[in-house]
């Protein structure tokens, strides 16, 4: 049974990274070694100081919480550039509107690459655009660089923007954990982030989040569940029991203080 | 009396040459084995007892139950006053001694450890062995039955017949089929024994198909229907008049089975057993026997609710126990001392899957029974000393070690869920030592008392379940690896008046149970089954009471007519005065006998007392009293040495309606049943 459950992952696994690997164009200068398991997301060329910036994913990009990590080279030598201010600018400028990131939180890069994160709260085939901007804190260059691409929408909704029940609000609710979900208990983690204005979305960090796991055809839930609590950049941590396979909705329940801000919304997860 | 009551038997019973066999095929040849095992089982087989306080290798009550050939193996048990029967549809029932279930009993087959495969307890491994192959049941109480395991109730073993060497008669067997109205059930019956001087092979096969049963006053319960069939292959060499070579396979396979108390039925529950057995048996010397024996078996089960209305999630629930074991005997005898040791040991394998398919979802899976091994090595000493001709004296020891551990990661997860780290072994260690004392008082009067402390490892579901609903009481069952063993100090007692003519046997139990191991609610918890109740986990209740006896009274004033009567009671309490869940009220079966030299006719009346004494905590209900009568009657007609048999009766003769206390679900029993059997037997 455990050996089929398995099989059929893979399957899943493989399914997903055909179709997903048919509409990506390759990356014209792979580097394996440090790129290895990521998806190319992109590249481009600063409008000023000489860089290649180029954009990998964890996967491919979704309607969800996304990792992405960032590569800037000196275009002239193709040196890896390893120390530099990055801040990122994800946007629908035919919308209007910006989503919610998370710049890389060091200056210096990890085996060359800066890690990043940015939420796409909607989908769309063309008209995201990311905008990177690099300083070189060895050469004080600073350039941007324009970077489009699709963004898919997952089988199962990863992200969602709801109406605060208190101030009316519009609130991103982020899926992060668990990916790979099993029996027993797992590590739970979403994002919150407010939308201030079209174009900022900072994160929530002084809500609270309930949890109820429930299995909708049975109707029962799970116990044991540990309710997330903040642990920085609206990043929201518990851990989430389940009794068994199959279709569970997590149930949650967002509080300002003594105020309910969305009772109603829930994330699906299968297996 | 007694020795009169033999010969009748043995003409009524058959023609065959008799006493030179130590095993006979006549154990074949004729109806009812309680009467089978009282007629020549003790004359042929067992010629001394050497049974020190109530007598295990006959059941207590006697000749006072009719010949249906076609009884079920729960028929049988039940004629043991202290046994009752838990009741979930029509097939499969399961034991009680001492009013104490299967959890706490040794169940065995030839020695052999048997585990059932369903979660729900639907099958007993007593459903997996025919009568038609059936020797002797022996029933022993609390730690006296030792022998084959560590139990708090006690043992209870079925001695399959096996081939039978008998060389005056090569070919011998017997042929049948039956029929019984209530639940329009078909029975038939096969056994066929091929013997040379030194060697024999038996086959033997029964077949049922039982429709849903009738109820007293006319309602018909609807999944009460099933069809099995069970087939065994046994050979015997001997080559010396000492040694003896044994194997024994048994295949049970029933299909279609229902359980009207449940919310599911039984898809399919399968066995196969396999034996393996050595015997020595010096003429003399000190060392008067050992036996050394190897065997295995398989059981599967799966649970079915495609006929059942209105399932709100279809599900299935396979489950397997895989077995293989063995054990050493040796009997001793020195002077007084007659001394029997035994080293045991087994590996087991469990496992129980529950999946769930709802509409447009994807599949739900989880284990019920988390892939649990289960390794049991045993040593079992007894000591039977015959002090004197009038005083004889029986101690008995086991000490039994036992490691339980999940093999399936997801299973460790699973238990996860609830805090509980069942990745590593679980060990425990086993002690039960008991002392009886038989004393022979007078010509007619012997008394016996049995002392002793027990202790058992929690059952897999006890230890591992995993949201095993219970349908009694609609919760869900979830184990706890760690709980403790659950323990009793028990005594036995027993007064014997036998005279020629009348023979009266009471006896009485006391069980104080240590740690009880009980479901107790976890009201913080979610049932997983759609309208269940809850969720109870395993929980060491300090203390429980367990204490009833029964009385037997059996009275010929003349040869040809015997009235028989047996009363029994049983009392269970949680420490506090809360009582303990299903305990059969006070019972009581009577009947009166006519014999004539070729059949017999007799009335019998079942009676049970109202059981007000409930738990409603576990979804008890109380029960009305009820009595029923049932009338039968056999005869046989002769054919040089074949011969046909007559069995009918009508059970139920008033269509009473009523339910037995053990019954679950509220469901009646059958009301009133014909039932015809005939049997030819050479």
């Amino acid at each position: 049974m455990n050996s089929l459950i398995k099989l059929l992952f893979a399957g899943v696994i493989l399914l997903l990274s055909i179709l997903t690997g048919c509409k990506k164009d390759n990356d014209p200068d792979p580097d394996p070694s440090n790129t290895e398991g990521l998806v190319y997301v992109g590249q481009a060329y600063t409008t000023q100081g000489s860089m290649l910036v180029k954009v990998y994913a964890a996967d491919s990009l979704y309607c969800a919480y996304n990792n992405l990590f960032i590569e800037v080279r000196d275009s002239a030598s193709n040196e890896v550039i390893s120390n530099a201010e990055i801040t990122l600018l994800p946007q629908m400028e035919m919308m209007g509107h910006a989503a919610p990131f998370e710049n890389p939180s060091s200056t210096a890069a990890v085996n060359g690459l800066f890690p990043c994160a940015v939420v796409f709260q909607m989908p769309g085939d063309m008209g995201w655009t990311l905008d990177v901007t690099a300083k070189d804190l060895a050469t004080n260059n600073e350039g941007t660089a324009r970077i489009d691409f699709a963004v898919m929408s997952p089988t199962l909704a990863r992200t969602q923007v709801v109406t605060a029940l208190n101030d009316g609000s519009k609130l991103v609710i982020s899926y992060l954990q668990p990916i790979e979900p099993k029996v027993g208990m797992n590590d739970f983690e979403i994002t919150l982030h407010w939308k201030e204005s079209m174009m900022s979305f900072p994160p929530v960090e002084n809500y609270t989040v309930e949890i109820e796991p429930e299995m909708p055809s049975m109707g029962h839930g799970s116990p044991n569940n540990v309710n997330p609590v903040h642990t920085g950049n609206g990043h929201y941590k518990g851990q989430v029991n389940f009794t068994m396979t199959g279709e569970w909705n997590i149930n949650l329940r967002i509080m300002e203080g003594s105020e309910a801000v969305d009772t109603t919304s829930y994330f699906v997860v299968t297996f | 009396m007694r020795r009169l009551a033999y010969k009748i038997f043995f003409v009524l019973i058959s023609s065959h040459a008799i006493a030179q066999q130590q095993d006979s095929i006549l154990f074949f040849m004729e109806g009812n084995i309680t009467e089978r095992i009282i007629g020549l089982n003790e004359v042929l087989v067992k010629p001394s007892c050497d049974c020190v306080g109530e007598c295990s290798c006959k059941p207590t009550v006697k000749e006072n139950y009719s010949l249906n050939r076609f009884s079920a193996t729960d028929a049988l048990l039940e004629k043991n006053s202290r046994i009752s029967l838990i009741k979930r549809g029509n097939f499969a029932f399961e034991p009680v001694l001492n009013g104490m279930a299967s959890e706490r009993l040794n169940l065995t087959i030839d020695g052999m450890k048997i585990f059932g495969a369903c979660t729900d307890k639907m099958d007993p491994i007593t459903s997996y062995v025919e009568p038609n192959n059936m020797k002797s049941i022996a029933v022993q109480h609390g730690a006296a039955g030792s022998m084959y395991g560590s139990g708090i109730g006690g043992s209870v073993n079925m001695e399959t017949n096996g081939a039978s060497i008998n060389p005056a008669k090569k070919i011998s067997g017997e042929a049948g089929m039956g029929f019984q109205s209530a639940s329009m059930g078909a029975n038939a019956l096969f056994m066929l024994n091929y013997s040379s001087k030194r060697w024999a092979l038996m086959t033997n096969g029964v077949y049922r198909k039982f429709q849903n049963y009738r109820a007293g006053g006319g309602e018909i319960i609807n999944y009460t229907q099933f069809e099995k069939w069970n087939g065994s292959v046994s050979g015997k060499y001997m080559p010396t008049d000492n040694d003896v070579l044994r194997f024994d396979v048994i295949i049970d396979e029933g299909y279609n089975i229902g359980y009207a108390a449940l919310p599911m039925d039984v898809l399919y529950a399968k066995a196969k057993i396999f034996g393996l057995t050595y015997q020595h048996l010096p003429c003399h010397g000190t060392v008067e026997k050992y036996e050394v024996k190897f065997y295995g078996n398989t059981v599967s089960h799966s649970m079915d609710d495609t006929k059942r209305p209105n399932v709100a999630i279809h599900m299935d629930m396979p489950g397997n126990t895989r077995t293989f074991g063995g054990y050493f005997d040796t009997q001793l005898k020195k002077n007084k001392h007659k001394v029997t040791l035994r080293l045991d040991g087994y590996h087991s394998n469990a496992r129980a899957e529950m999946s769930m398919y709802p509409v447009n979802e994807a599949k739900m899976f989880m284990l019920t029974w988390p892939d649990v091994d289960k390794m049991d090595a045993g040593i079992f000493l007894q000591d039977v000393i015959e002090i004197s001709d009038k005083n004889k004296l029986s101690i008995n020891a086991r000490l039994e070690y036992v490691i339980t551990q999940v093999i399936d990661e997801f299973g460790v997860q699973q238990a996860s869920v609830f805090n509980q780290d069942v990745s590593k072994a679980n060990q425990r260690l086993l002690k039960v030592i008991s002392a009886s004392y038989m004393r022979t008082i007078s010509k007619t009067v012997s008394a016996w008392l049995t002392a002793g402390y027990t202790e058992r490892a929690p059952s897999l579901t006890e230890q591992y379940g995993f949201y095993i609903f219970n349908a009694y009481d609609g919760y869900d069952y979830i184990g706890n690896v760690n709980i403790k063993n659950e323990k009793a100090t028990q005594a036995d007692a027993g007064v014997q008046w036998k005279q020629e003519k009348a023979e009266i046997r009471c006896t009485g139990f006391y069980y104080r149970l240590f740690d009880y191991i009980l479901g107790a609610q976890d009201k913080t918890m979610d049932a997983m089954t759609i309208n269940a109740n809850g969720v109870k986990f395993s929980k060491n209740i300090p203390e429980a009471f367990m204490t009833g006896g029964n009385l037997e009274l059996t009275y010929s004033p003349v040869k040809i007519l015997k009235f028989s009567s047996v009363s029994s009671y049983t009392h269970g309490e949680i420490a506090g005065g809360s009582p303990l869940p299903l305990i059969a009220p006070f019972k009581n079966n009577s009947s009166i006998k006519w014999l004539h030299q070729r059949g017999f006719v007799m009335l019998e009346c079942e009676s049970a007392a109202a059981q007000n004494r409930i738990n409603p905590e576990f979804g008890e209900r109380t029960t009305v009293d009820y009595s029923i009568i049932n009338v039968r009657a056999g005869y046989y007609i002769p054919f040089g040495d074949k011969k046909i048999t007559l069995n009918a009766g009508i059970e139920n003769l008033l269509d009473k309606r009523y339910r037995t206390h053990l019954t679950w679900g509220g469901i009646p029993q059958q009301g009133i049943n014909g039932y015809l059997n005939v049997s030819f037997s050479f």
